[in-house]
C-alpha cells in the first residue's frame, strides 16, 4: 500500500537507532570496565569501536536525510524527521565524549563511585531503550509514542537525582581538587546522554501535539 | 465572424475560470507541496472535462433561464465576464465567476427590462449558502477526520501519504464538481444563442477550457490561496479540499452554479474557527469579500451600459 520510499526510511531509521544502541552498549562497557580499573589501554579498542559506530551512525544520518531532501519527499513530515534525528543524533555524540574523555584523559574512577555510576548506566541504558522505541513508534504508531516519552521524562528525572548525590560525594571524599573536578565532569557527561534522550523526547511530543490539533 | 467571437469569448472565459477556480481546489495541496503543480494540473483538466460533459447541463439550464439572449448580448455578457474576472485575477483576488456571470446576465436583464427574480432568488439563496455550507462541513469534515486519523495506528510517513491520498481524491471531487457546475458559467449564456452546437458539445467547449486555464494560467493562484487565510497544514488543506469539494457537488446536484473559491474560502475559515480565530488573516478575508461584491455589481453595471450604448 505503501511507496518503496517510506519503507526505505523506516528501514535505515531502525538500522540508525540500532547502531546508536550498539554505540551506547559499548561505551557504558567502557565505563563499567574503568571503575576502580586504570587499565586504560585494555578498552581503547573499545573505545576505537565506539567512534567506529558513532561514525556509522552519522553515515546513515546523512543517507536519511540526502535521501529525504533529494527525493523532495514527505514534505510535512520532513523537517520533523530531520530535527527529530539530529536531536537523537547527541545520544552516540555524547557517549563517544565520555568514552573518549575516560580513555584520553586516563580519569581514574574511584570505587566509592561504583554504585552511583553503575545506577546512571544502567538507567541511561533504560532511558536511551525507551527513547528509541519512542523513534521507531513515531514510524508505526503515533498515540503510542505518548506512553513512552512519560518514560523518558522519568529514567532521566531519576538520572538527575542520582547525577546530584554522585558529585556529593565527590566533593566530600578526600580526592584531589583535579580529581574532584575530573569526576564532576565525567559525572555530568554521563548523565548529560538521558538529557539529550529526553531533548529527543520532547521534540516527539512537538511532532505528536501538531498532528493531534 | 460572430462564430468566432462566441467561441473566443467562452473560451476566454474557461481559460479565466480555469486559471482563478483551479487555484482553488489544489491551492492547498501545491502550496503545502503535498502534490506537485503539474499532476495537479493534469488531473484538473480530466476530471473538469468529465464533470463538465456528464452533469454541466443542469446549470446551463439555470442560467439560461435568468434571461434570455442573443448572440451579440450573449458575447457582450462573456466579455465583460472575461476582462472583469481577468482583471482581478491579475490583481490576485480569488473572484467568484460565478457572481460576475449573474451579474453581467442580470445588467443585461435590467437593460431589457426582463429579469426572472424567482430564478434568481435561488440563486442569490445558494450564493450566501455555498461559504456557510462550505465552513460548517469543514467544521464537521475535520472532527470526523480528525478522530478516525486518531483512532488509526499509523506512524508519520503512513499519516502523510494517507493525507496525500486524500488530497488527491478530494482534489478530484473538486475538479469534477467545478466541471459540473460551473461549466455554465463559461457557455451558459451560449445556450439557445448558439444554433447547432447542442448542450453537450458547449460542456465540452466549457470544460476543455477551464482545462487550458488550468494547466497554464493557474500555478500562481495556486501557490497563493493556501497561505494567504490561515497558514494550513496538510491534514488542514485534506478538510478545506475535502468540504468545497463536497459543498460544490451538492450544489450541482440542485442545478445553481455556485462559486468554488466562495466555497474554499468558506472551507478554510471553517478550517481556521478550529484552530482558533486568532489564526485568521481577517484582512484577507475582507479584501474577498469585497471582491465578492465588486466582480458582480461591476458587471452588472458594464453589462447594461455595454447594452445600452451598442446593441
Amino acid at each position: 500500500m505503501f511507496s518503496n520510499s517510506q519503507k526505505w526510511v523506516e528501514e535505515k531509521i531502525g538500522l540508525y537507532c540500532q547502531k546508536s544502541e550498539d554505540c551506547l552498549k559499548l561505551g557504558l562497557q567502557v565505563v563499567a570496565g574503568c571503575i576502580g580499573n586504570t587499565e586504560y589501554e585494555k578498552w581503547r579498542e573499545t573505545a576505537l569501536e565506539v567512534h567506529r559506530t558513532e561514525s556509522n551512525a552519522d553515515d546513515l544520518r546523512r543517507e536519511i536525510e540526502y535521501f529525504i531532501f533529494a527525493r523532495s519527499l514527505f514534505p510535512e513530515s520532513r523537517g520533523d524527521i530531520l530535527g527529530l534525528l539530529e536531536r537523537f543524533d547527541q545520544i552516540p555524540n555524547q557517549i563517544q565524549t565520555t568514552v573518549r574523555m575516560i580513555v584520553e584523559q586516563k580519569i581514574n574512577i574511584p570505587q566509592i563511585l561504583a554504585d552511583e555510576l553503575d545506577s546512571i548506566a544502567s538507567t541511561t541504558q533504560k532511558c536511551v531503550d525507551a527513547t528509541i522505541k519512542a523513534v521507531k513508534l513515531i514510524f508505526s504508531d503515533l498515540q503510542g509514542v505518548l506512553e513512552i516519552l512519560g518514560q523518558i521524562d522519568a529514567y532521566e528525572s531519576e538520572i538527575d537525582k542520582i547525577q546530584s548525590k554522585a558529585i556529593i560525594k565527590i566533593f566530600n571524599s578526600d580526592l584531589s581538587d583535579f580529581q574532584k573536578i575530573l569526576l564532576r565532569d565525567l559525572v555530568n557527561s554521563i548523565s548529560d546522554v538521558s538529557n539529550h534522550a529526553e531533548e529527543a523526547g520532547d521534540f516527539m511530543r512537538i511532532i505528536i501535539a501538531k498532528r493531534m490539533m | 465572424m460572430l462564430f468566432f467571437l462566441m467561441l473566443g469569448t467562452s473560451c476566454f472565459l474557461g481559460i479565466t475560470l480555469g486559471a482563478n477556480d483551479g487555484g482553488n481546489i489544489f491551492g492547498t495541496a501545491v502550496a503545502t507541496r503535498f502534490i506537485r503543480f503539474r499532476t495537479a494540473a493534469i488531473l484538473t483538466f480530466i476530471f473538469v472535462v468529465i464533470g463538465a460533459v456528464l452533469q454541466g447541463s443542469k446549470g446551463i439550464e439555470t442560467l439560461s433561464e435568468i434571461t434570455p439572449q442573443n448572440i451579440n448580448s450573449s458575447i457582450l455578457v462573456g466579455f465583460v465576464v472575461s476582462i472583469v474576472g481577468f482583471s482581478l485575477i491579475i490583481l490576485r483576488q480569488p473572484i467568484s465567476l460565478s457572481q460576475a456571470v449573474v451579474g453581467g446576465l442580470i445588467g443585461l436583464g435590467l437593460a431589457q427590462h426582463n429579469v426572472q427574480w424567482q430564478i434568481l432568488g435561488k440563486v442569490f439563496l445558494c450564493w450566501l449558502l455555498t461559504p456557510i455550507g462550505a465552513g460548517v462541513i469543514a467544521i464537521l469534515c475535520y472532527k470526523v477526520l480528525l478522530t478516525i486519523f486518531s483512532s488509526m495506528k499509523i506512524g508519520i510517513l503512513t499519516r502523510e501519504t494517507l493525507i496525500r491520498r486524500g488530497l488527491i481524491f478530494s482534489g478530484i471531487l473538486g475538479a469534477y464538481a467545478l466541471g459540473a457546475n460551473n461549466v455554465a458559467n463559461t457557455v451558459g449564456m451560449f445556450t439557445g444563442a448558439w444554433e447547432g452546437v447542442s448542450n453537450i458539445e458547449l460542456t465540452l467547449l466549457g470544460g476543455i477550457s477551464i482545462g487550458i486555464g488550468v494547466l497554464l494560467f493557474s500555478k500562481p493562484i495556486m501557490m497563493n490561496i493556501g497561505k494567504r487565510i490561515v497558514v494550513l497544514d496538510g491534514f488542514s488543506a485534506l478538510v478545506a479540499v475535502l468540504s468545497s469539494g463536497i459543498t460544490v457537488y451538492i450544489f450541482s446536484l440542485i442545478g445553481v452554479p455556485v462559486s468554488m473559491t466562495q466555497a474554499i474560502v468558506g472551507a478554510i475559515v471553517g478550517v481556521g474557527f478550529h484552530h482558533g480565530v486568532h489564526t485568521l488573516h481577517f484582512k484577507v478575508i475582507k479584501d474577498i469579500l469585497l471582491c465578492w461584491f465588486i466582480a458582480p455589481i461591476l458587471c452588472l453595471i458594464l453589462t447594461s451600459s455595454g447594452y445600452a450604448i451598442f446593441i
